[in-house]
């Protein structure tokens, strides 16, 4: 488990531990799967947001890719009146919202991050670090838990063991780190943050002495500002597939636009279509408010896209089919552009699916059809139910009536029998034959229960069964049928057509 | 385009057939072809005659391991099918793109080649995966490609019969194969037409016979069968998943299309076959071409002569005579030389002396050349001339066994001797074997591993795509006992038991289990041959280069009459071995198996104190009488002479007591139930030793044989149907005769009802029964640990420490009930350890440290040494390591650095050796200090990084170790130390701590229990020990629980077991207490469960957190100082809190779990 929240927490649940234990624990655990790359970017964002306090804002990293955040207050905390409000607004705001938050303010990074976990909430003044942290645990300095452990096996359990201790011994038994985070903690070394907010290495903006507010402007506006910046990324020998468009409000509120290429670009024209294209869709929910004083146009997921000639005659007007695509889907949404790709099963109307072209899965070579296989050209959107004259068990189709024309076959050739997926189903298994009533009357004897049968219908392959064949009439048609169940064995085997050849 | 193919006739039964022609299914693959059936190769010959084939050939890929299976199926068919014809082939697979030919030798050295060619594909492979060429098959004379070192080799291709399965993808390389094999092979061949319902099927067939007619081959009608119903296909797709790694989500076409791959009925052969009939009739002209039957392969054993002219029969005669006045130096009495008089001439009879003379050879070269003491049972272990010959050590005359049809002529089965070994020496048995044979022609008996219940449910979890998270939750559903499947038990992990995907999944795996998975080598079955093993049965590699494994397991072996050596590895007779040279080293007195034995029969006033311990239960670390179960037994049963030993050694076992045998025994031997044989009962005289009750497994033979007048052919059938009775439904034929043979008995006529509890009775033995042979070899033993743990606890202790692993208790458990009588224990130590445990001279005065509740033994312990333990009972420490430790000691180390400098040892190992406390009492140095000390040494190899000090070789001078200046270790912290590293404790015991708090609770002490009356209700507390569920007693679950006092002996009835909360409380907890009734039985106390608590935390929270659990101190702050306090502690508290909580309960015994 890679979270527990405070119900569970209570339940004595802990990061770490085997989810199946945690289930044996508490059989009616809710657990969902963890994404933690998007956990680490909600948390970046999240972190984003506590500008509003301070405009320096880290996360922390070193346990964890999220959960830990660290301002820098100097010079703001007078602007909620004491660093002790400070802290006490911030931490409840987040509870108000529904989070379990702790904090504390000290004078070292280190400090504050032990404080806030081992003795949370309270301000630390610089006069009394150091006797906080004598009395903490060995774990509060942001440890591998390697060394908390050889610590802890020497009986060296609070901070405070440590300070008096010669630095060379711990030094050479419990590493560099040890000495580093104790003086980090202490202040006796200075630790930086890296505060998260100029993450866009490579963007281009523009401050506008009057705000600005029609749509139209902005656009003009980010076309320009596509310019610069795909310069930059040329020079960089770069393309970017996401580009961000944040637009600044004078009333300290920020819009962002987010729009994905197909492929690496950096073709001003093409980025500011695809804003375009976007805007658009966004006519109703873009709302410059106060109007707006800055915009900024930042690109990422950034790969190499070396320089390339498009071709002496080519019209860079976005003939290209993946320019098409692009276009196409930003325009009418990216469900709406799609192609079809195959899919590795014997299921004929599941052997083909439908992908948006701007989200292609790569093509497998096992998927491809199998050129032994003959298939139709074209399949009916459903198997139609036909009538069909022909022998039994597994004779070849001689005539037939679809949408009541008949057809009288002259050829035929087949079966060809294809099982169901069974395990599609959704249907019970019977492989072991159930026990009698005799043996049911032994259990009961014996004081056990019979077997559990679940209450699931239960999955008859003959019924599943299809057998297709492919028949040709007089005039050449060719038409692929299939009889759904086996006689003699199912029950009620029905006929189907599926599709025609020519 | 095809024309409408006539109309033939359906599977349904509604019309009229005409006659079918005769049909032979010649191409199955079964699942010995690991992972590619989804058949046994019994349901597939079974399948085959009930659908009314003339016969069925078995052929798996590149192995023969599963055609004796197949083979005694069809052997033990019934009437009906007297014409069924079963034959044995193999399905040649190759690497070089080949397409797959099945081969099928017509005669016995047919046979015999394809053998050697198949073992010659598995030397070329790796292991588990044969490697074959073309080339290996078609180079006649010529020396094969592919393996130079092979040297010229036979035609393996002369003699077979062939059948081309064509490469449909690829039909150029088909016809230019099947050319190369006609030319090669004429009149031998033929290429399988198969109707696969893939479309175009007539196309193929058409296309198939041509090619047969260009290349002069007959086309041979076939179904390619993978399984023997159509349903089975299921199975086929899970198999083919586990083998890919699949999931049936994305396995696709690698899936077939279809489920037509199973055995068809004739008439249907015949319809797809309409235009083919030829092909039809191809597979009677190809079966009546076979002459080769499994029941041809003459077992020829080696001839054993020693050169001298004598044969081996005389040589047998002469050793067991010259053996026969050694045992008896008084002179062989009259009965016992009329014994072996008979069982010679037996032996001549069925030509078995060379076996003889094999078994006493290896025990001959084992224990007068390599001094390794072993000891010999089964079946023909059962004999006077064994005894003569020292392969057994129980004098029958005296032991009161009764020696008699030590081999049944009937039943011709083949003697059968299992010789147990040293544990630890038995590799130079084996050697030894190889190198008198040769690896030509001696092999190990393959095991079949097949899936269980834990592994089947592994597998199809992951092939239906559910989380290894949910695996593992299934896994814990069966915890520990393998139990059955049953769905309703999901919804205790969360999951819905009418979840469709978890229903079909635990169907699959209802089959799934008992598939064959891959064939591992059997512990110690040989089989020795006089000519090439090789030209029997393939031979495969083994993990060990020096062992070869042949395909067939023991059951396979048996059903050919194949004779096999049993070298297996017992112990307790490393124990008994060590033990015996600690007695000689430091008691000076000479103790041997045989001497024990006699001084309990010649002088049974000597061994009265030994049968009054053994009364007690007092049996902790002896030979199987140690288990909670036997334990239990012993107050009741009461042994007093040698034979009530095997009688508890094979009473408690899942035969006697599913049979319910136990009580009405136990009745009638206690006199509360009086039974005197009446001497015209037949069944009484069977049963006369055993006061009318059966109790071993020869005795069951004899009842059906006596008393319902079966054969004994016919009851060894009776023996074999019952272990398979879940399987086949033979149990209720035999079931009808010896109720029938017991009301008819000419002698005496039972009631039914009488004849049908017998039958229940011996019902039970069908599996489990025990041997008296065997129970009376294991019963010498059980006496001689018990003697060595009535008169030299010290040894008998130090002995079992250093043949661990072993046996039913840990060492913390055996430490103690050694401490308990008096021994002397002294701690491991850097200065004083060897490797092994020892025994140190001045032991204190034994008697005085008796506890109380062994003081009877007092006078009877005659030990007077110490022990001190060895190095390496120090978690993980190498051996070379502390080898060198040992080696380089001299007068002593003086300090942890000379220590590193003289010996090189790396200081991980001096790590482990400080956390052990290994410097205390030597250097006074305590853990923390050694820790802190060897932490501090640079490099990790002291004489690597200071060779100049390695060369002086006078360090010492410099070691000044700066003082640690550490805080002291709480004494429970010590304690739990000290099951970490060393898996027991001198200091204390982890219970102790907890003494105030369990005080307060009212627990009782587990020394206390005798003082509370019978049927009170009470608390005990302790350490789990043992979990054991005996598959006999029906759920019942033995708990012991060990605190600083003694042991509580739990009961946990099934009841309470299927409470969920229950059961994870019992499984999961170190630490437990318990609310319960003391039930009292003589000496034997027991506490009912009725509801169980998990101290576990408690008891890291005192031995530790007091100490180590500044984050609970932490804690504590918080609550106490200002600021806000968050409901929900910081998540870092939480995981550190939890870390340390690991630690220490990584540290404490996690109980043993038993079934």
């Amino acid at each position: 488990m890679a979270a527990v929240d405070r119900l569970a927490a209570a339940q004595m649940l802990y990061i770490g531990q085997n989810l199946a234990d945690a289930h044996a624990m508490v059989p009616d655990l809710t657990a969902r799967e963890i994404d933690l790359p998007l956990l680490e970017a909600a948390f970046g964002i999240f972190a984003d947001w506590h500008s509003n306090a301070s405009p320096l804002v880290a996360v922390m990293n070193d346990m964890n890719a999220y959960g830990d955040l660290v301002l820098d207050i100097t010079g703001v905390s007078h602007l909620f009146g004491s660093e002790l409000a400070m802290l006490r607004t911030m931490v409840l705001r987040l509870r108000q919202l529904g989070y379990a938050a702790d904090g504390a303010v000290a004078s070292t990074i280190g400090a504050a991050w032990a404080a806030s976990h081992f003795a949370p909430n309270r301000v630390v003044a610089a006069d009394q670090t150091g006797s906080l942290l004598d009395g903490l645990s060995v774990a509060a300095l942001r440890l591998l838990p390697m060394q908390i452990a050889g610590l802890t096996q020497m009986g060296l359990k609070q901070i405070g063991q440590l300070r008096g201790r010669d630095r060379k011994g711990l030094q050479a038994r419990f590493g560099a780190s040890l000495i580093m985070r104790i003086d980090q903690a202490y202040g006796y070394l200075e630790e930086r943050m890296t505060p998260r907010l100029p993450i866009a290495e490579r963007y281009a903006e523009r401050k506008f002495p009057d705000p600005i507010g029609l749509m139209d402007d902005v656009l003009m506006t980010t076309h320009d500002l596509g310019i610069q910046l795909g310069i930059r990324l040329e020079s960089e020998g770069l393309g970017a597939q996401a580009f961000h468009l944040f637009l600044y409000r004078v009333d300290h509120k920020v819009m962002t636009l987010s729009v994905n290429a197909g492929s690496p670009t950096r073709e001003p024209g093409h980025i500011a279509r695809l804003f375009a294209n976007r805007a658009e869709r966004l006519q109703g929910e873009y709302d410059a408010g106060f109007g707006i004083d800055m915009i900024r146009l930042a690109a990422s997921s950034v790969s190499p896209l070396e320089a390339s000639q498009l071709g002496a005659f080519s019209r860079q007007d976005g003939t290209d089919l993946g320019r098409l695509y692009d276009r196409m889907s930003s325009r009418l949404g990216m469900f709406s552009v799609v192609r079809s790709a195959f899919v590795d099963t014997h299921i004929p109307e599941r052997a083909v699916r439908l992908e948006p072209v701007i989200a292609r899965s790569a093509d497998n070579p096992a998927s491809m059809p199998d050129p032994e296989q003959e298939r139709p050209l074209r399949l009916l959107p459903m198997p139609e139910p036909i009538g069909i004259t022909a022998e039994v068990p597994d004779g070849p189709p001689m005539a037939m009536t679809w949408r009541r024309v008949s057809y009288r076959f002259v050829k035929a050739e087949g079966p060809e029998r294809l099982n169901a997926e069974w395990w599609r189903s959704g249907q019970r298994l019977v492989l072991v034959p159930p026990a009698t009533p005799q043996e049911l009357e032994e259990l009961k004897k014996l004081g056990k229960t019979p077997p559990y049968i679940p209450n699931v219908p239960l999955f008859y392959t003959w019924n599943a069964v299809r057998d297709y064949y492919v028949a040709e009439d007089a005039g050449g048609r060719r038409f692929w049928l299939f009889r759904l169940g086996i006689y003699g064995v199912a029950p009620n085997p029905t006929w189907y057509l599926h599709g025609f050849f020519s | 385009m095809s024309e409408v193919v006539p109309f033939t006739g359906s599977p349904g039964k509604a019309l009229a057939v005409p006659p079918a022609p005769a049909f032979t299914e010649l191409v199955t693959t079964s699942n010995f072809s690991f992972l590619r059936s989804g058949s046994h190769p019994e349901e597939l010959v079974s399948g085959a005659m009930y659908l009314g084939l003339n016969g069925v050939g078995l052929c798996d890929r590149n192995s023969f391991a599963g055609v004796v299976r197949g083979f005694v199926t069809a052997r033990e068919r019934d009437e009906r099918f007297a014409d069924f014809r079963y034959l044995v082939g193999v399905r040649l697979c190759f690497a070089d793109g080949t397409p797959d030919i099945v081969a099928y030798p017509s005669n016995r050295v047919a046979y015999g080649r394809l053998c050697k060619l198949l073992t010659i594909a598995n030397q070329n492979g790796e292991k588990g995966k044969p490697l074959l060429n073309l080339t290996d098959l078609l180079a006649s004379g010529g020396p094969v490609a592919s393996n130079a070192q092979q040297g010229p080799t036979e035609n393996f291709g002369l003699g077979q019969l062939f059948i081309l399965i064509p490469d449909e993808r690829n039909w150029p390389l088909t016809e230019t194969v099947l050319g190369a094999l006609a030319q090669h092979f004429p009149g031998n061949v033929w290429v399988a037409g198969v109707a696969r319902y893939l479309g175009r099927d007539r196309a193929r067939l058409g296309r198939t016979a041509d090619l047969g007619r260009r290349c002069g081959v007959p086309m041979l009608a076939s179904n390619d069968v993978l399984y023997h119903d159509p349903d089975r296909a299921i199975l086929q797709d899970v198999v083919t998943c586990i083998r890919e790694h699949l999931t049936l989500e994305t396995a696709g076409r690698r899936l077939q299309a279809n489920a037509e791959r199973h055995l068809k009925p004739r008439d249907e052969m015949a319809r797809l076959f309409a235009e083919h009939p030829e092909a039809i009739a191809q597979t009677q002209r190809f079966s009546e071409r076979i002459g080769f039957s499994l029941n041809q392969l003459e077992y020829n054993y080696p001839e054993e002569t020693i050169g001298n002219g004598e044969t081996a029969q005389q040589t047998l005669e002469r050793l067991a005579w010259a053996g026969a006045a050694k045992r008896f130096p008084q002179g062989v009495p009259a009965d016992i030389a009329a014994n072996i008089e008979t069982e010679l001439q037996l032996i001549d009879e069925k030509l078995y002396a060379a076996y003889f003379l094999t078994v006493h050879d290896i025990v001959h070269y084992a224990r007068y050349e390599l001094d390794i003491l072993c000891q010999g049972r089964g079946s023909a272990a059962n004999s006077t001339v064994c005894y003569c010959l020292e392969i057994t050590e129980v004098n029958p005359r005296k032991a009161n066994l009764v020696f008699g049809r030590f081999i049944s002529t009937e039943r011709d089965e083949p003697p059968d001797i299992d010789v147990d070994f040293e544990h630890e020496r038995r590799e130079e048995v084996m050697q030894y074997v190889y190198k008198k044979y040769g690896g030509k022609r001696t092999g190990l008996t393959a095991n079949v591993i097949c899936y269980r219940s834990k592994s089947a449910i592994r597998e199809t979890a992951k092939v239906f795509g559910v989380s290894d998270d949910t695996i593992t939750a299934f896994n814990q559903l069966h915890w520990g006992w393998g139990s059955s499947v049953d769905l309703r038990n999901v919804a205790g992990i969360g999951l819905n038991p009418d979840d469709p995907v978890l229903a079909q999944m635990f169907e699959v795996v209802k089959v799934l289990r008992s598939f064959p998975r891959h064939l591992s080598q059997h512990v110690g079955g040989f089989v020795i041959t006089r000519d090439s093993l090789e030209s029997m049965v393939p031979i495969s590699k083994s993990a060990m280069e020096t062992r070869t494994i042949i395909e067939w397991n023991k059951d396979d072996i048996d059903a050919l009459k194949i004779l096999k050596v049993d070298v297996l590895a017992l112990g307790m007779l490393t124990c008994l071995q060590r033990a015996f040279g600690l007695m000689e080293t430091h008691y000076k007195q000479t103790v041997k198996l045989a001497d024990l034995q006699n001084e309990e029969f010649d002088h049974p006033k000597r061994a009265v104190p030994v049968y009054e311990m053994i009364q007690r239960a007092d049996t902790i670390g002896v030979f199987q009488i140690e288990s909670r179960a036997q334990m239990s037994m012993l107050p009741r049963l009461k042994p007093k002479i040698f034979y009530d030993l095997v009688i508890e050694v094979a009473i408690v076992r899942p035969g006697p007591i599913q049979g319910g045998m136990v009580h009405p025994y136990l009745k009638r031997r206690d006199g509360t139930d009086p039974w005197k044989a009446d001497p015209d009962d037949p069944l009484d005289k069977v049963l006369e030793k055993t006061l009318g009750i059966p109790l071993f497994q020869e005795q069951a033979m004899q009842m059906a044989i006596k008393g319902a007048g079966f054969t004994p052919g016919e009851a060894d059938q009776l023996r074999r149907a019952m272990a398979a009775w879940k399987r086949t439904g033979r149990i209720s034929i035999f079931k009808e005769r010896f109720i029938n043979g017991m009301m008819n008995n000419p002698k005496r006529s039972y009631s039914r009802e009488f004849a049908e509890r017998c039958f229940s009775q011996i019902e039970g033995f069908a599996e489990y029964g025990f041997p008296e042979s065997h129970a009376a070899s294991f019963a010498l033993l059980v006496y001689a640990s018990c003697w060595l743990k009535c008169h030299y606890p010290d040894v008998f202790l130090c002995a079992l420490l250093n043949s661990q692993p072993m046996g039913f208790y840990a060492p913390s458990q055996l430490a103690r009930d050694a401490a308990e009588h008096g021994v002397e224990i002294r701690a491991a130590d850097i200065n004083y350890s060897g490797y092994d445990s020892s025994l140190e001279e001045d032991g204190w005065p034994i008697g005085e440290h008796v506890w109380p509740k062994h003081a009877v033994m007092q006078n009877d312990i005659r030990s007077d040494k110490a022990l001190r333990l060895g190095l390496r009972q120090v978690e993980g420490l190498a051996k070379k390591d502390i080898l060198r430790i040992v080696e380089q000691r001299g007068a002593g180390y003086a300090s942890i650095r000379d220590l590193w400098l003289r010996t090189g040892v790396p200081v991980a190992s001096l790590e482990k050796l400080a956390r052990a406390d290994a410097f205390a009492s030597s250097l006074k140095l305590n853990r923390r200090e050694a820790l802190w000390a060897v932490k501090g040494l640079i490099g990790s190899h002291g004489a690597e990084t200071l060779p100049l000090f390695a060369a002086s070789g006078l360090p010492s001078a410099l070691a000044i170790e700066e003082a640690g200046n550490l805080p002291l270790m709480s004494p429970g912290e010590e304690v739990i130390h000290d099951y970490a590293s060393l898996t027991l404790s001198l200091k204390g015991h982890p219970v102790q701590f907890m003494r105030p708090m369990l005080n307060a609770r009212g627990t009782t002490r587990a020394c206390n229990l005798s003082t509370v009356a019978d049927g009170h209700r009470i608390e005990v507390a302790g350490l789990v020990l043992v979990r054991q569920r005996p598959g006999t007693a029906s759920g019942v679950i033995f708990v012991t629980l060990e605190d600083e006092t003694g042991v509580a002996n739990l009961v946990v009835w099934p009841k309470l077991f299927e409470n969920d909360e229950m059961r994870r409380t019992l499984l999961s907890s170190r630490m437990l207490a318990v609310k319960g009734k003391v039930q009292k039985e003589g000496l034997v106390i027991h506490v009912i469960v009725e509801d169980m608590m998990d101290l576990t935390p408690q008891l890291l929270a005192i031995s530790n957190g007091a100490d180590i659990g500044d984050a609970v101190v932490a804690r504590a702050d918080e609550g106490k100082s200002g600021p806000p306090v968050s409901s929900s502690r910081d998540r870092h508290v939480l995981r550190e809190e939890e870390m340390v909580r690991r630690r220490a309960r990584a540290a404490l015994p996690g109980g043993r779990n038993f079934h």
